[in-house]
């Protein structure tokens, strides 16, 4: 067990990452200008970029069998293929791995980004679709086809290990819609399309139902995968640009913002994704054991999440659960917070089932990691002194039985030492 | 001169009827209207004949509620024109047929005559819509470059599925808890009986007792072997009194090695001092 824990704290402590090494794949060097200010924000929190055109011929993740970079950003809306040894398969094997993938697309999106997409639980509406909403489009930026469309928090997901805490103002987006699967788990819609928004090609009236339309669309979505690697997949590679981080927005409908939100936002989201917030790692495991059943079992750990500045501080929820399994759970509890310091425990009675029982953490929370804890434990039945004694509806046969005993010892003593008198025998 | 061919241009490609096309600059919005909106819930056999049933709505007030159950179809007919009574189709005309939770976007097609349709099978929809009875909002979106957006609602329905709403898990949610049923103890009796059957044991003893008496017993046969056989056996008994309290197995045995040669050796003697009398 000892070594488990050993094995996932290194794990946790290589997945927990500070910034790091970066490859940013772009469609044109220019984008370097476009979205600087987004580039700064990575550079000056420490992250390591390395710009590479999307066709170098000379790109590759991995050298000697070592991945070369913990993170990946594909600002590669219109590439087919990308150059060298990156395919789809090479960017899977990366998340797989536990990279992190910050994608962005536009309404020109290639193939390999659509693949990648659907790789990732994702479906991306056909190539040359755009997101239009009449309804709100930001009049400054729009050039009248309504595709500089506004939203406002309500449709990101309140889920501030995502999207910080800061108080989103209205924010701007122009691309793809995309949709998520909502079967997968694993998927989440980071900001959903609003109602009167939908995705479709500019060039005629739509006759059939768009892929995307309404709130079911998504213009952001992000996946984090069992190994808590994560992807973000935006719809718009202009929201991300200075133009988008410094405009104004102002629509037609009732938003409005001195200055967009995209800024707080896609640093919130960047953040997110390169494994800044909703980091949790955990420590020292502790509960009984061998139990006998009916016994009372108490189980802790410690939980401590990264906090801004990048130390571990105390988890902050309020419960995690706890099952007790013997290949179903017999019992699932909520472990409360017991001490300042993370600390999480429970105790509870043991099931009256002997067997060969597992503490079993799987904690899942929106935007943070999956915790996943499990420590085996025997449950032995009672001895046979264990057992009750004294019942008083049984006590007709103890009294029997010591009546029994006394009576054997009456009755001997009667026995061996009763003499017949002698006057009967003359009688006779 | 050329200026003005310029502005002739712009004006030209602005009054072209039909209004798709993405705009490359921006002009003044056009006001346009939703005409002779009828909507009706029917059953599928009359569901043919669209000549009568509807209820008329004027944009923008609202229909009375209506009921759709999912053997009905749900048809609406309504028209888009400009402020010179021009038809028109923008890039965006939907139904939305929505819930808090739940949305359904539906196309309308467009007749002959200009008229935009929807008619639709309430059960084909249902999966869509999780089979999620209950109050919806019908509404229509109008939209397009160069038109001001219209967002109407139509009408408050409720819709009634014949199937199991489709509830799809979170995987995030808190699973339910868990108590683990322990088995339940047996029923005993009450004390009470139990101590009646207790004293009616003790009784025999009693009874043995009166009756000795009545037959009359004497104790002519004492020797010192016989009462060291008793006591040794009085011996053996409390230790297995002790071992009903608590002693374990083992003690109890061990217990018994000291005893048992005692109560064999004066027993051996006091069976033999019996012999000697009944020979005599």
């Amino acid at each position: 067990m000892k070594l488990l824990l050993a094995i996932s704290l290194s794990l946790f402590a290589l997945a927990s990452a500070v910034p790091g090494e970066t490859l940013v794949l772009v469609d044109s060097l220019s984008f370097r200008d476009t979205h600087s200010q987004f580039f700064n924000f990575l550079e000056e929190r420490g992250y390591k970029l390395t710009f590479k055109q999307a066709d170098d011929s000379t790109l590759t993740l991995k050298k000697y069998g070592e991945f070369l970079y913990k993170h990946l950003i594909l600002f590669t809306p219109t590439t087919e293929e990308f150059g060298g040894t990156i395919n789809v398969q090479a960017l899977t094997e990366f998340i797989d791995n536990g990279g992190n993938v910050l994608a962005a697309v536009n309404s020109r999106v290639g193939n390999v980004m659509k693949e990648l997409a659907a790789e990732c639980g994702f479906e991306v509406d056909s190539e040359g679709n755009q997101m239009f909403d009449h309804h709100n489009y930001d009049v400054y930026l729009d050039k009248g086809d309504h595709t500089v469309i506004a939203f406002d928090s309500s449709q990101v997901i309140d889920v501030p290990a995502m999207i910080g805490t800061k108080k989103l103002e209205p924010m701007l987006f122009s691309g793809i819609g995309l949709i998520t699967d909502r079967k997968n788990p694993l998927v989440t819609t980071v900001i959903r399309s609003s109602a009167t928004a939908y995705s479709a090609p500019a060039s005629k009236a739509v006759t059939s139902t768009p892929l995307v339309a309404g709130e079911k669309g998504a213009l952001v979505a992000s996946l984090q995968a069992r190994n808590n690697a994560r992807v973000l997949f935006s719809g718009s590679l202009s929201m991300f640009s200075n133009e988008y981080l410094d405009a104004v927005v102002k629509t037609n409908g009732d938003l409005m913002a001195v200055k967009s939100g995209n800024k707080d936002l896609v640093e919130s989201l960047a953040r997110w994704v390169f494994k800044e917030t909703g980091v949790l790692r955990y420590s020292d495991v502790k509960h009984g054991g061998p139990y006998t059943v009916m016994d009372n079992a108490s189980f802790s750990m410690k939980v401590e999440m990264l906090d801004n500045a990048g130390k571990w501080i105390p988890y902050d929820a309020p419960s995690i659960q706890l099952e007790f399994v013997r290949i179903d759970p017999f019992v699932r509890t909520e472990m409360k917070r017991e001490a300042n310091d993370g600390t999480y425990g429970v105790t509870f009675k043991v099931p009256d089932v002997y067997g060969v029982y597992r503490f079993k953490v799987d904690h899942r929370r929106r935007g943070y990691d999956n915790l996943v804890v499990a420590s085996q434990v025997s449950v032995h039945p009672l001895q046979h002194t264990m057992y009750e004694r004294f019942i008083p509806a049984a006590k007709p046969y103890y009294w029997s039985a010591f009546s029994m005993m006394l009576g054997l010892f009456v009755f001997s003593f009667v026995f061996i030492h009763h003499k017949e008198p002698a006057s009967k025998h003359k009688k006779e | 001169m050329k200026r003005l061919f310029h502005f002739l241009l712009v004006l030209g490609l602005a009054s072209i009827p039909s209004c798709t096309g993405q705009a490359s600059q921006k002009s003044p919005l056009k006001e346009i209207t939703v005409a002779e909106l009828k909507l009706r819930a029917i059953d599928e056999v009359n569901a043919a004949d669209w000549s009568s049933g509807f209820e008329s709505v004027t944009y923008p007030n609202k229909a009375s509620p209506l009921t759709i159950t999912d053997d009905q179809r749900f048809q609406m007919s309504f028209a888009i024109r400009d402020s010179d009574r021009v038809d028109q189709q923008p890039h965006q005309v939907f139904v939305r047929i929505a819930s808090a939770t739940k949305e359904l976007i539906l196309v309308p097609f467009v007749d002959s005559l200009k008229f935009f349709k929807l008619d639709f099978d309430l059960k084909s929809k249902a999966g869509q819509l999780d089979n999620a009875s209950g109050r919806y909002e019908v509404s229509l979106i109008v939209g397009d470059a160069k038109v001001k957006p219209i967002l109407w609602t139509i009408a408050n329905v409720h819709l009634k599925f014949n199937g199991e709403p489709i509830r799809i898990p979170d995987y995030y949610e808190q699973k339910p808890e868990i108590v683990h049923m322990f088995r339940e103890p047996e029923k005993r009796p009450h004390v009470f009986v139990s101590n009646v059957f207790s004293l009616a044991v003790v009784l025999l003893f009693v009874v043995m007792l009166l009756l000795w008496t009545r037959v009359g017993i004497s104790f002519g046969n004492v020797t010192a072997s016989s009462l060291l056989f008793q006591a040794s056996l009085a011996v053996i008994l409390y230790i297995e009194y002790l071992f009903y309290l608590g002693n374990d197995m083992f003690t109890t045995l061990r217990y018994l090695t000291w005893a048992a040669p005692f109560a064999l050796f004066f027993g051996r003697r006091m069976l033999a001092h019996l012999a000697k009398i009944e020979e005599q």
